[in-house]
């Protein structure tokens, strides 16, 4: 286990090589809809803000733009203006070095001078949408919001009684089964509330053909998710790894509901199949696959690609694209209620252990480096320990980085490189009876 | 501290008893033949569990080391939390733990539910007892969560019957609700003693009464509250400096001590183990499980399950109430949801009202001769 120590001045690439066309597409396209929709609520367009676990297909049947906590976290992260906004957070009398994920949005809000932030700042958002089941995510929330001055919907969390733990075995098709009758119906209740709230607050009107089209959007897409994740899965050496797909993957997940959500998906898959057609890899020299549990490293991509060339170490699987690939289809098909189906998605339940085994199996994982922030809640209620153990017990060695995903302040490269060179010639290459290229 | 008036009181020793000696009193209960549940939490009803049969005991946590909390627990759960795993996990009180209800007034007190569950599945050669999560919700709007907080309880109810193998009748709620109702008036009866300025009862001796409370039997816990009410007001004036307390739970004299000793004395609080426990009855009439729902689910409001806006209004009214001159704001490592309410809460108090901060502490404390020397400064410049 490697812990996070005083981290020495930053002297190192924090940026990931981009190896794919469609990474350049995909950030070119963020960067402008971000100035559009900047263009759109300067002009008097609603904004929603919310989690990420906001059913934004809702959003695209109202019309609604949406921007994410985690993907604005994220863009900080990695335009490395998270310590500058946590002593924002510092300076008005709140630590800055509790809840990063979630505390980056108000600790912006609280800057002075707002379109310093990224691409000029963040536009004011006009609703809330608050679905993060903690205490303390639900207070920065509502302090949010209050920073805004605009309103909030808070979801609540309804209690999961189903036993239902292989989530994935049932989500697309038989969702009715991922949540006990009696939740279902609450969690019904609670997105029409949102709906109303969301026409009070905006002026927007809910269409039931809208949702549809959009849930329909965001099925093909996660089903492109499902296919590119079996295609990176059985394919070796693997096509491309983590760094070269996660942020065209999230970049288009947090448009989901849209065409051109669906259509990126499938432009991924494309250049990825063309790939694995011509039989290139991003790694040819690939040795080992790695698996890379918990938050994305959003600061330092160039993180999974450290390990490529000397040992031939391969990150290809995160939580990212096969969240999409195994959680997020709806289908709704014969006459069934797409509001019924949506309520079912980020209900709780199921084993996130058991998840990670079958793809551990599914991607002939060799290795797995596991994210766990030492301050933050992240990953705490999983049952990491647990988890570890049954991942162990299975044959898959794994390495703990106590680490926070957010705050690059915090980050000891040294440290952190050393534990997984460490890792890799100690426990993962020798397994297979391999070395270290050089 | 405790003063010698204390310790010569009949009935302050008697609960004192209590309150030194936890697993001799539970004990001494479980002789009785009833089962033990341990209530992990201020915010489950205890009155339930007792019309079905059964004894509801507030659950503390042991002592360092926490050998089951290293291996299973993230770091970033703080040593509240890691002392109370332990202590079921550890398996030295299994004999008086037949059952383990996890409220929701902390999130983490939810997650070691979940985690102790798990375990329970996972390593059934531990002899775990049995789990139940109530999952009140104290966020939302009080007509849309009300029902379901409602239907919690009676859910709740059902497996305590399950758990006690007989039935909760009507006539045995109403008798637990009065009983309840009694010890918190009677609690009610002995803390207004504490507060400022014509404080009778230390910090300490409130902790050590209300603490003791939550382990008695509580037939007998009123009937010495109401012995001690009757002395208390013949007790010497403490003579020191008032403050408030927010923050981690104490569920010993550990800090409530060092404020004493550096001449402070904590005379309010909104921890569980504080004056929370007293706060609000049960109305003895209409539905019953909706008179007990509503009552868990409006006690004082804690830091960790309520909105800033409702924190913003109570805790300058509980400051003014208890007579502090000062507000002590002390928090483990990790156990920080005070901070997202303190700046908003300091804002509703006069700009010069003196505050301390004490985060990422640990037990034993981190840096003791920091700590001393801050918060004696701190309480020196209330007492000029």
């Amino acid at each position: 286990m490697a812990e996070e120590k005083k981290a020495p001045a930053k002297e190192y690439d924090t940026k990931s090589r981009k190896r794919l066309e469609i990474q350049r597409v995909t950030s070119h396209y963020q960067k402008e809809w971000f100035m559009q929709l900047k263009s759109r609520v300067e002009a008097g367009e609603p904004l929603a803000w919310g989690t990420a676990t906001v059913p934004e297909e809702f959003l695209c049947a109202m019309d609604i733009p949406f921007v994410c906590n985690q993907w604005w976290t994220a863009i900080c992260a990695a335009k490395q203006m998270g310590p500058k906004f946590y002593d924002f957070l510092r300076t008005n009398g709140y630590r800055n070095d509790m809840c990063s994920y979630c505390s980056t949005a108000y600790a912006c809000a609280l800057d002075p001078e707002p379109e310093n932030g990224p691409w000029g700042g963040l536009p004011k958002p006009t609703v809330l949408l608050s679905f993060d089941p903690c205490p303390i995510a639900k207070k920065i929330d509502e302090l949010c919001a209050e920073k805004w001055g605009i309103p909030m919907f808070s979801m609540p969390t309804t209690p999961n009684r189903s036993t239902n733990k292989k989530e994935w075995e049932v989500s697309a098709d038989k969702w009715e089964e991922l949540i006990d009758p009696e939740g279902l119906e609450l969690r019904i209740q609670d997105h029409m509330r949102m709906i109303e709230f969301l026409e009070k607050h905006t002026g927007k009107k809910f269409s039931m053909e809208k949702l549809k089209e959009a849930l329909n959007y965001s099925n093909e897409q996660n089903r492109w998710y499902g296919k590119l994740r079996d295609l990176i899965a059985s394919t070796y050496p693997a096509p491309v790894t983590v760094p070269d797909t996660i942020g065209a993957v999230m970049q288009a997940q947090w448009h989901r509901g849209t065409k051109w959500g669906a259509e990126t998906a499938k432009a991924i898959y494309d250049e990825v199949k063309a790939m694995v057609d011509e039989g290139k890899s991003t790694v040819p020299n690939e040795q080992v696959r790695m698996m890379w549990l918990g938050r994305g490293l959003w600061f330092n991509m160039a993180f999974y690609q450290a390990f490529e060339e000397k040992y031939g170490a391969s990150f290809i699987w995160s939580q990212y694209l096969a969240f999409g690939a195994d959680k997020y289809v709806r289908n709704f098909d014969g006459g069934r209620d797409p509001i019924a189906a949506l309520s079912t998605r980020f209900c709780g339940g199921g084993d996130t252990g058991l998840w990670y085994l079958k793809e551990a199996k599914l991607h002939g994982i060799d290795g797995v480096v596991y994210l766990i922030s030492n301050e933050n809640c992240m990953n705490n209620g999983q049952f990491a320990e647990g988890i570890i153990e049954d991942l162990e017990k299975a044959g898959y060695p794994v390495l703990v980085l106590k680490a926070d995903p957010a705050d690059s302040k915090k980050w000891n490269q040294e440290t952190m490189n050393a534990a997984v060179s460490e890792f890799l010639e100690t426990r993962v290459l020798p397994r297979k009876g391999l070395k270290p290229y050089f | 501290m405790e003063r010698d008036i204390a310790l010569n009181s009949p009935a302050y020793v008697a609960l004192r008893n209590a309150y030194v000696n936890r697993e001799h009193t539970l004990q001494a209960l479980k002789l009785k033949g009833k089962k033990i549940i341990w209530v992990f939490g201020a915010t489950a009803p205890e009155e339930i569990i007792a019309a079905a049969g059964m004894i509801p005991v507030r659950a503390w946590g042991c002592a360092a080391p926490w050998t089951q909390s290293d291996k299973y627990l993230e770091a970033s759960f703080g040593p509240v939390w890691r002392a109370l795993f332990d202590a079921v996990l550890n398996g030295e009180r299994r004999g008086i733990m037949d059952g383990l209800v996890f409220s929701s007034s902390a999130a983490m007190i939810s997650k070691l539910g979940l985690y102790i569950g798990k375990i329970a599945g996972r390593e059934p050669e531990k002899d775990l007892p049995p789990v139940y999560s109530l999952p009140y919700d104290c966020f939302h709007e009080e007509e849309v969560m009300f029902p379901r907080n409602c239907n919690e309880t009676k859910r709740f109810a059902k497996k305590m019957e399950e758990w006690a193998g007989q039935p909760i009748t009507e006539k045995n709620l109403a008798a637990a609700v009065k009983l309840y109702n009694g010890y918190r008036a009677a609690l009610r009866e002995v803390i207004k003693y504490r507060t400022a300025p014509d404080c009778r009862l230390t910090g300490c001796e409130a902790l050590t009464v209300i603490g003791a409370t939550l382990l008695m039997d509580k037939e007998i816990a009123t009937m010495l509250l109401k012995d001690l009410a009757k002395e208390l007001k013949t007790w010497p004036v403490v003579d020191a400096a008032p403050v408030f307390y927010s923050g981690s739970q104490q569920e010993n004299h550990l800090v409530y001590g060092l404020i004493e000793e550096l001449g402070g004395n904590v005379v309010g609080e909104d921890h569980d183990w504080g004056d929370r426990v007293a706060d609000l009855d049960i109305k003895a009439e209409g539905d019953l499980y909706e008179a007990i729902t509503y009552r868990y689910t409006h006690m004082m409001p804690n830091a960790e399950k309520s909105r800033v806006d409702v924190r913003v209004e109570l805790v300058p009214r509980l400051i003014e109430g208890c007579g502090a001159k000062g507000w002590v704001i002390y928090m483990n490592y990790n156990d920080e949801s005070f901070i997202w309410d303190y700046p908003s809460i300091k804002k509703a108090l006069p700009e010069d009202f003196p505050i301390y901060v004490a985060a990422k502490q640990r037990v034993p404390f981190k840096d003791e001769e920091k700590l001393r020397e801050e918060l004696g400064s701190f309480i020196g410049g209330i007492r000029r």
